[in-house]
């Protein structure tokens, strides 16, 4: 990849800024820049103090083009975000992992719930990594609250349904990383 | 058969809620059989999503019965079995006019004597325990002002301890919990037993106030209300009663 001049850097700092995402980390030709945003931005607030540090990396890193760890921000307007990193990831294998990926699917009808009360944080958020038996949402039918636990392990990829949204039997509720 | 739930009681005092503590308990492989969890106060009691459920010290029945490895994972069923199990307990102390506010509490002269919280905890698919806890309104006589229609066992002029209750309660709740399990027909009893059922009343049907009539409970647990002539199935999400 060739060295980014200021335009093309402030073009990532937009991209960065609606994707949702809060941290990216970038290496490439020995440059390394970390683009940091706060959370949950309003609507119009492009002016936000989204902070760029830019500076020299040792010349060692394999200049891998976006850390594809970058912790997004829980909400559906990132998926395009999302797609967009992995098309830029340029991992031949990005397909095949997209496979290896388990859907965890409810059981069955009532709300979901992805905290213990309403003030609680939520149980799971993307990134984690869960183990077998830990507490991954509740769903709730007639007053009647199942928490579920997971019969899984690996990392969270996405969370397909927003907190207390209903949800139907056999809905796909979380994917997981299992490697 | 026996639940044995009478072997193992762990009584305290303050918890936050007895329910919370079951789940603690469950979380920590500290549940190796059907356990009674009771205690005098608590100090967080909870209706649904962190509505408080407002209790004297030592006043009242609050319990939470953990099912280790529970015979019903059937939602609905184990709400009806709680449901008649407190109706039963009630009937047998002589007091009049109960009815079941769907879907989970208990009335008296309709004025709420008694609340149901269920919990199950679920691997994967699997059910690996239930937790149903009550709360019941035992010599309790001042309610605060945000719970008006509430009334207890004293105010209904029968004298008992909370304890004599819990005593008195665990054999109906067992009973209950086999004729579910061997196929007994709790719907139609449960729905016999509803309030305001067959009357003409106003609910709140997804923000629109409605003039309803409650006609029936659908396998799942949904409300069936004739609106117009029209009979239509909700959650309990969809309508809010009006009258409490």
């Amino acid at each position: 990849m060739k060295k980014m001049n200021l335009e093309e850097i402030q073009e990532l700092i937009k991209f960065v800024a609606k994707s949702g995402a809060t941290e990216v980390d970038l290496e490439m030709e020995g440059v390394k820049i970390s683009i940091k945003s706060p959370p949950k931005k309003k609507r119009g607030e492009k002016d936000d103090p989204t902070t760029i540090i830019q500076h020299a990396a040792p010349h060692t890193i394999p200049s891998q083009v976006i850390n594809s760890q970058i912790p997004l921000a829980e909400t559906a307007n990132i998926e395009s975000g999302n797609t967009n990193e992995n098309s830029q990831n340029k991992n031949p294998d990005a397909e095949k992992d997209e496979n290896k990926y388990i859907t965890i699917k409810s059981s069955m009808i009532g709300t979901f719930y992805r905290s213990p009360s309403p003030e609680k944080p939520s149980f799971v958020n993307i990134g984690d990594n869960i183990k077998k038996g830990d507490t991954i949402c509740i769903i709730e039918a007639m007053k009647l609250f199942n928490e579920i636990e997971s019969e899984v392990e690996g990392k969270v990829i996405k969370v397909l349904v927003d907190d207390s949204n209903p949800v139907e039997f056999e809905q796909d509720l979380f994917l997981i990383d299992p490697s | 058969m026996n639940l044995d739930f009478k072997q193992n009681i762990i009584s305290l005092d303050t918890l936050e809620s007895t329910n919370d503590y079951a789940k603690y308990l469950i979380k920590n492989n500290q549940i190796k059989m059907n356990t009674i969890i009771v205690c005098n106060k608590q100090t967080r009691g909870r209706g649904q999503r962190n509505r408080v459920w407002e209790s004297v010290k030592g006043k009242n029945l609050l319990a939470s019965f953990i099912f280790d490895k529970p015979l019903i994972d059937d939602n609905f069923l184990i709400n009806i079995v709680s449901s008649l199990s407190l109706v039963d307990m009630l009937s047998e102390l002589c007091i009049n006019d109960i009815s079941i506010k769907w879907p989970n509490d208990i009335l008296v002269n309709n004025r709420k004597i008694a609340g149901i919280l269920i919990e199950n905890i679920f691997f994967g698919n699997n059910i690996k325990s239930t937790i149903v806890g009550f709360g019941i309104n035992v010599n309790q006589i001042y309610f605060p002002d945000y719970m008006p229609k509430a009334t207890s066992i004293l105010l209904e002029e029968k004298n008992i301890t909370p304890q004599q209750l819990l005593d008195h309660f665990i054999p109906l709740f067992e009973k209950r919990y086999f004729q579910a399990i061997t196929g007994v027909d709790l719907l139609s009893q449960y729905y016999n037993l509803l309030y305001a059922k067959d009357k003409r009343i106003k609910m709140k049907i997804n923000e629109v106030i409605l003039d309803v009539v409650i006609v029936g409970v659908s396998k799942e647990g949904k409300l069936i209300l004739d609106i117009n002539g029209k009979f239509s199935e909700y959650l309990n999400s969809e309508i809010k009663y009006l009258c409490f």
